[in-house]
């Protein structure tokens, strides 16, 4: 697994991208990633990452929408916008 | 009970880094676990496997996380075991049953969305093997009487009776005890235990051929079933053969015992589901499954889980209650945090307090979180009239049990909600009976989606630690985790030990 860098929707991505072993630049922004792999045991990786940056979420909170744009939104949130690690 | 080591101040090298008491789920997993680090580790169990035992219904953190770090996957899919997608409830407001499934949704499913019904005698066996395979100086017909102490009163080995009947000694750096729920050496380290009013119960159980399967994907669950005089367990162990049991009221017991055949039959003809799915079935009455039993539910959780070198793992620390097939998990989970933190200090990566500090509060937290998921379960039935139903509110729970589960809440910090105790049981159980009418029945669309009941704050504190060993298990050292405990520690890269 990646050394935690910065919160960024860039590392989120690249998270993404390496959990499911695609090149970050074939990622849609509202794909389902359900449809490019991504299963239980690998949505546990996500949430551990924004465990990793000090991000309470749950499991559930990804798995309702299971797209980069839904994901980069709670990050967004949970950071604050122009912010570093949130609280 | 315990005696100082006799003989010349110097105290020889012990020949074993850890004595295991108990060859069960919880003893095999915590000596394979200690043993995998290269360490050399006994285990004494008191009898001869294969042997008869209950608790048949696990969960996937046991399957997929303990199992899979014991390196047991491949006899364990061997033994083809009835696979089983998760738990099917006649339970509550809803007459209709509904499913607890392991799968978020059907399309979120993943390499750990299923668990094993297990016959005990194999399922403990595999186990015990595997041990033996991984190095550990297994001895059955083994009966440990007394845990030794040296001249500092740390726990230093065990006098046991071997096959033959001598009488032996046998000394380890640590002393681990699994004896279970009926072994009394658990005193050794705390003479405090708290047992609960709330799920105190008595179970009656046997086994049948030819009884019913539950439709479809769901014919591998666990059926729980709530009636008047309490609830029915119904576990498919193979196409034919199911475990069946049913759990009521203690003051039962006397009846219950008296004619334990006619008390199942009489119990489970009362509970709809059951006595439908049983109506074509007959009665194993030869071998093994043969026997009506009898075993009293005795919920309890001992004062502390380790001390000067002796720890306490499954039931011989801590029981909940059958309902959610949770003992094999929580003594499983006690053997791997046992098992890490032994292993650091072995490895004199961590000092002792620390790591017995992370043992006895992830260990506790995780009995906790139980504690609390069960008790709403229980409140979350209606029943007017019935003594088992009634005794099983929040509403009823005694002064001692409120008591003890605030001291609980409070120790492990899961979440500060700022509540009385009783107010936070009572949230729990309104929470979960939400949760599982916005569900709906088996299988229908949306009670195929678990969204609502994973979102219930009880649930998600249940599964934590569970996602997370089953994570580890699937991963390996590509997982990475976090600590459980405000500052606590994490799991080592090889997941045997631990790390700041």
């Amino acid at each position: 697994m990646t050394v935690p860098g910065p919160a960024t929707a860039e590392a989120l991505r690249a998270q993404v991208a390496e959990v499911l072993d695609v090149p970050a630049a074939d990622l849609g922004e509202h794909d389902d990633l359900l449809e490019t792999g991504l299963d239980s045991i690998r949505l546990m990786t996500v949430v551990e990452w924004f465990r990793h940056h000090d991000v309470q979420i749950e499991f559930t909170d990804l798995a309702e929408t299971p797209t980069i744009a839904a994901w980069t939104s709670i990050l967004g949130t949970a950071t604050g916008a122009g912010q570093g690690v949130g609280a | 009970m315990s005696e100082l080591a006799s003989g010349s101040p110097a105290q020889p090298e012990p020949e074993f880094d850890a004595v295991v008491i108990g060859g069960g789920p919880a003893g095999s997993s915590v000596a394979t676990l200690i043993a995998r680090r290269g360490h050399r580790v006994v285990l004494l169990e008191k009898e001869r496997f294969p042997r008869y035992q209950i608790g048949e219904s696990l969960l996937p953190a046991t399957v997929h996380g303990v199992c899979r770090l014991l390196e047991v996957s491949e006899e364990l899919e061997k033994a083809a075991f009835m696979v089983k997608r998760g738990g099917t409830f006649r339970w509550g407001a809803n007459p209709e049953p509904w499913n607890f499934l392991f799968a978020i949704s059907p399309q979120l499913s993943g390499p750990t969305s299923y668990a094993y019904q297990v016959d005990r005698m194999v399922f403990d066996e595999i186990l015990l093997r595997n041990a033996a395979r991984h190095g550990v100086d297994v001895r059955e017909e083994s009966a440990v009487s007394a845990v030794l102490r040296d001249a500092h009163g740390r726990a230093s080995g065990v006098r046991y009776t071997d096959t033959d009947g001598t009488v032996r000694t046998v000394h380890g750096r640590f002393v681990i005890d699994a004896s279970g729920n009926t072994g009394r050496l658990w005193n050794e380290v705390s003479s405090d235990r708290h047992y609960s009013d709330f799920f105190k119960n008595i179970a009656v159980f046997g086994y049948f051929r030819g009884g019913k399967r539950l439709p479809g994907p769901d014919r591998g669950n666990i059926l729980c079933a709530a009636f008047d005089e309490g609830w029915c367990w119904y576990i498919p162990l193979s196409e034919e053969l199911t475990s069946v049991g049913a759990v009521v009221h203690r003051s039962n017991a006397a009846l219950v015992q008296s004619d334990r055949v006619q008390a199942l039959h009489d119990l489970t003809s009362r509970c709809d589901i059951v006595a439908d799915y049983l109506s074509a079935a007959t009665r194993v009455t030869e071998g093994v499954h043969g026997q009506v039993r009898v075993r009293k539910d005795y919920s309890y959780s001992t004062g502390s889980f380790a001390r000067d070198g002796m720890l306490l793992v499954g039931d011989a620390a801590c029981f909940v209650d059958p309902v959610f097939s949770t003992g094999v998990h929580l003594a499983t989970y006690g053997g791997l945090l046992a098992a890490r933190s032994v292993n650091s200090v072995l490895a004199g990566e961590l000092d002792e307090a620390t790591v017995m500090d992370e043992f006895e509060r992830r260990y506790r937290r995780e009995y906790t979180v139980f504690y609390e998921f069960l008790t709403a379960f229980y409140d979350m039935q209606q029943h007017e009239n019935s003594y088992f139903w009634n005794a099983r509110k929040v509403t009823s729970l005694g002064e001692t049990d409120l008591e003890a589960f605030a001291t609980l809440v409070g120790g492990v910090a899961s979440g500060d909600r700022g509540l009385t105790p009783a107010a936070r049981l009572a949230g729990a159980s309104r929470d979960l009976a939400g949760a599982v009418a916005a569900t709906g029945p088996m299988q229908t669309e949306s009670g195929e989606r678990m969204t609502s009941l994973f979102r219930a704050p009880v649930v998600a504190d249940v599964m934590t630690e569970m996602n997370q060993i089953q994570t580890r298990g699937v991963l390996g050292e590509q997982a990475n985790e976090t600590p459980v405990l405000p500052g606590g520690l994490v799991a080592s890269q090889d997941g045997l030990g631990w790390l700041r």
